[in-house]
C-alpha cells in the first residue's frame, strides 16, 4: 500500500475512534482493532498492541476534554480504575489457560443483560 | 458515598480489568455501568470518569505490550494523534445530548460490541 493511503487510513481511523470514544467513555478499541487487521493488515497481536498505544492517547485527550468541564470525577475514577489495572494483570495471565467459546458467549451474554439494565434504568 | 459502594465499585473495578485481559475488551464498557448504576454519576459523568479511569489499564498495558515487541509506534502514535481531532468532536456531541438519549445511546453500543463478541466466537 503506498504510504499517503497508509496515513491517510491510520488518520481516519484516529478520527473515527477518537469521537466513539469521547461520545460513549470508552477506549475506542472496537473499532481501531478490526479497522487495523481489516483495512492495513495488521495481524491481530500487534493490531491489539497498537491499538492500546493508540487509547492511550486518546483516553488522555478525553481526560482533559472533560476534565475543563468538571464532568470528571477523579476518586471514583481512581476507585475502579486503581483495582482494574491488578484485575487487567490477572486476566491476561488467565487468558493464557483458558480460552473457550463458551466462555466469550457468556460474557456477550451479560453484556446484553447489562444493556438491558441501563435501557430500563 | 457509602462504605458498601466503595466496596462493591472496587470488586467491579477489579472485575472489570479482569474482563478487559480475558477478552480484550476495553475496560470502557463496564467501567460506564459501574460509575452510573452503583456509584451513581450521570451518564455525562460517568463516561467523562470513566476516561480516566481507563488510563493506568491501558498505559499499563501498552507498555507491557512495548517490552513483547508488539506495538507498531508509528501508526500507534498516527492514530492517537487523529483520534485528538475526533475527541474534540465526540465531547462536544457527548455534552449536548439529553442524558436519557446518551444513556440509550451506550445501551446500543454495548449490543453492538456483545453482538461483536458472539460473531468472533463463530466456527471458522
Amino acid at each position: 500500500m503506498p504510504p499517503t493511503r497508509s496515513v491517510l487510513l491510520l488518520a481516519g481511523v484516529g478520527v473515527a475512534a477518537g469521537f466513539l470514544s469521547a461520545l460513549f467513555g470508552v477506549g475506542g478499541g472496537v473499532i481501531v482493532v478490526p479497522a487495523l487487521v481489516l483495512l492495513l493488515r495488521f495481524d491481530s497481536k500487534s493490531a491489539t498492541a497498537t491499538s492500546l498505544a493508540a487509547i492511550g492517547i486518546t483516553a488522555i485527550a478525553g481526560t482533559f476534554s472533560f476534565s475543563l468541564f468538571d464532568h470528571v470525577h477523579w476518586d471514583s475514577a481512581a476507585l475502579v480504575g486503581l483495582p482494574a489495572l491488578a484485575g487487567s494483570i490477572a486476566g491476561v495471565q488467565l487468558q493464557e489457560r483458558i480460552s473457550s467459546k463458551a466462555l466469550t458467549r457468556l460474557f456477550a451474554l451479560f453484556i446484553v443483560a447489562v444493556a438491558v439494565i441501563l435501557f430500563l434504568e | 458515598m457509602s462504605t458498601a459502594t466503595v466496596i462493591l465499585a472496587l470488586v467491579l473495578g477489579f472485575g472489570a480489568g479482569m474482563l478487559s485481559g480475558l477478552f480484550g475488551v476495553g475496560g470502557g464498557i463496564l467501567f460506564v455501568p459501574t460509575l452510573a448504576l452503583v456509584v451513581g454519576l450521570s451518564q455525562l459523568d460517568a463516561q467523562a470518569t470513566s476516561l480516566a479511569a481507563m488510563i493506568p489499564v491501558v498505559v499499563f498495558g501498552a507498555w507491557q505490550q512495548h517490552r513483547a515487541g508488539n506495538v507498531r509506534w508509528k501508526a500507534g502514535i498516527a492514530v492517537g494523534a487523529a483520534s485528538v481531532l475526533g475527541v474534540v468532536g465526540g465531547a462536544a456531541l457527548a455534552t449536548s445530548l439529553d442524558e436519557e438519549l446518551l444513556r440509550s445511546l451506550f445501551a446500543a453500543l454495548l449490543l453492538l460490541v456483545a453482538a461483536q463478541l458472539l460473531w468472533s466466537t463463530r466456527s471458522p
